[in-house]
């Protein structure tokens, strides 16, 4: 495709977008600001488009971007830390789970994640949610694809700390949380 | 050894060639600290994506969906710069500029609400033709009034002017807009100039001067062509702005402001006067030094 066709497609990325922008800013509020000013960037600049790149993927990068330079800052600097939870994306127990234990351990994904520096947090999101490959990670965080695999080694690294099946470290593991 | 955890990770995902497999390997049976982090990054092969299902996420805003189908359909558009003359700053200290330097269509996009509730105006909207109900500022006025509102002085903070892309757009501006505009240099009235840059309303194009005040928001000189009769100065408050208007020479102007302390009707009477200093552009005589609001 080519920028040409970004005004036809970019109503079918939508929900995709908005999914993205809300579990980056975790305000639907901001998220809706975000999906908003990326789709005007993104139409006033069509003819930035290139015609190998993914649309999404340069939808990814347009909605990270403003999130980085506008809607993050604003937020920052607008906002008690404490405020931030009262748009939060509600994460519910999934009455016809199968598996109770899949179930829990789903949960316990998203608070890792959650728990994460925003850096690594984004790009779980694109790799490992979204599916990215590390190069298109790393055109829609515009760095390096070896700082993408860095944040994302260090991002498993400490997810990993927390599911890792060892007796020893869920000992140490309780007494840190006490 | 040192092993970095990228290699780590590589390996955890079978990713890696047989040399480094080994290099891997050996590093393994030689610390049981990068046993650790292997440890760590094996258990972190998690099913994210069918977490990350389960969320329950809200339904795309209808209020969102609309307004893109409105910007979609809307023929409002910052042109396409020139190969040789590309004007959105690359460098991260600009990134806060740079989404609204080429996004003219936010104005109608931001006001579209406005806009829909005024189906009487058609794109001849400066022609003597259309009428207005009294009072109701004009569409373009409404579009330069939305996009203005999303400027603060942190959006102009790391902005310094270029002076020879200035110059080369007020000759795009002259050559290609046939808009016969300059750069007023309001320093006296204690206006800074931050930057000069084109945008379309209704394929027709505008000029947007942004400025600076010592303190409060930003200001904007806004142009575009018009064939009416000149006008003398009015001012207008236009959602969260002032706005003063005027037409001179074939030309509308709209300086507009939120909270500026600056007094814009004065401003705009001298600049309607024609008798201002230019940066870029002709110059003229100096403004004298007008009294704040």
């Amino acid at each position: 495709m080519t920028g040409e066709d970004l005004p036809a497609i970019l109503p079918t990325l939508l929900p995709r977008l908005w999914a993205f922008a809300l579990r980056l800013s975790t305000d639907k509020h901001d998220a809706e600001d975000l999906v908003q000013r990326a789709c005007v960037r993104a139409l006033e600049r069509t003819h930035q488009f290139q015609a190998d790149t993914s649309a999404l993927s340069w939808m990814f990068s347009i909605v990270h971007s403003l999130w980085i330079t506008e809607v993050r800052s604003r937020r920052i600097r607008s906002r008690a830390s404490m405020e931030w939870n009262d748009a939060l994306i509600e994460t519910i127990a999934d009455p016809h789970a199968v598996d109770p234990q899949l179930d829990l351990l789903h949960r316990e994904i998203l608070t890792a994640v959650d728990a994460l520096p925003d850096a690594q947090r984004v790009v779980i999101l694109l790799v490992a949610v979204e599916g990215l490959t590390y190069r298109e990670a790393a055109d829609v965080l515009e760095v390096p694809i070896g700082t993408v695999m860095s944040r994302l080694s260090r991002a498993r690294l400490t997810i990993g700390e927390h599911f890792r099946p060892d007796p020893g470290h869920d000992a140490a593991r309780t007494r840190d949380t006490i | 050894m040192n092993i970095d955890d990228i290699l780590l990770m590589s390996y955890v995902d079978d990713d890696v060639s047989p040399e480094q497999r080994a290099q891997v390997e050996a590093a393994l049976a030689a610390s049981p600290e990068v046993g650790t982090r292997v440890a760590a990054l094996r258990a972190s092969r998690l099913p994210y994506q069918a977490a990350f299902a389960r969320q329950a996420i809200p339904p795309v805003p209808e209020a969102l969906a609309r307004r893109l189908e409105e910007l979609i359909r809307q023929p409002v558009r910052a042109p396409s710069p020139p190969v040789e003359a590309q004007r959105v700053p690359s460098t991260r200290k600009h990134a806060t500029l740079a989404w609204l330097a080429v996004a003219f269509v936010a104005g109608a996009f931001f006001c579209g609400a406005a806009l829909r509730f005024a189906p009487e105006f058609v794109p001849q909207f400066v022609s003597g033709s259309v009428s207005t109900k009294p009072g109701q500022p004009l569409p373009w006025i409404q579009a330069v009034v939305g996009y203005q509102d999303m400027y603060t002085r942190d959006t102009l903070a790391n902005v310094s002017d270029d002076p020879k892309l200035t110059a080369e757009t007020v000759s795009q501006i002259r050559r290609d807009d046939a808009l016969d505009v300059n750069v007023p240099d309001l320093r006296e009235t204690g206006l800074s100039f931050k930057q000069l840059q084109r945008l379309r309303f209704r394929n027709r194009p505008v000029v947007q001067i942004v400025y600076l005040p010592e303190h409060g928001n930003p200001v904007a000189l806004c142009v575009i062509g018009d064939s009416r009769p000149d006008q003398a100065v009015q001012t207008q408050q236009v959602g969260s702005m002032k706005v003063v208007t005027w037409r001179r020479g074939k030309l509308s102007y709209a300086l507009l402001s939120k909270d500026a302390d600056i007094d814009l009707q004065a401003v705009g009477a001298h600049l309607a006067n024609g008798a201002g200093p230019a940066l870029f552009g002709q110059i003229g005589n100096p403004l004298p030094r007008l009294p704040m609001s």
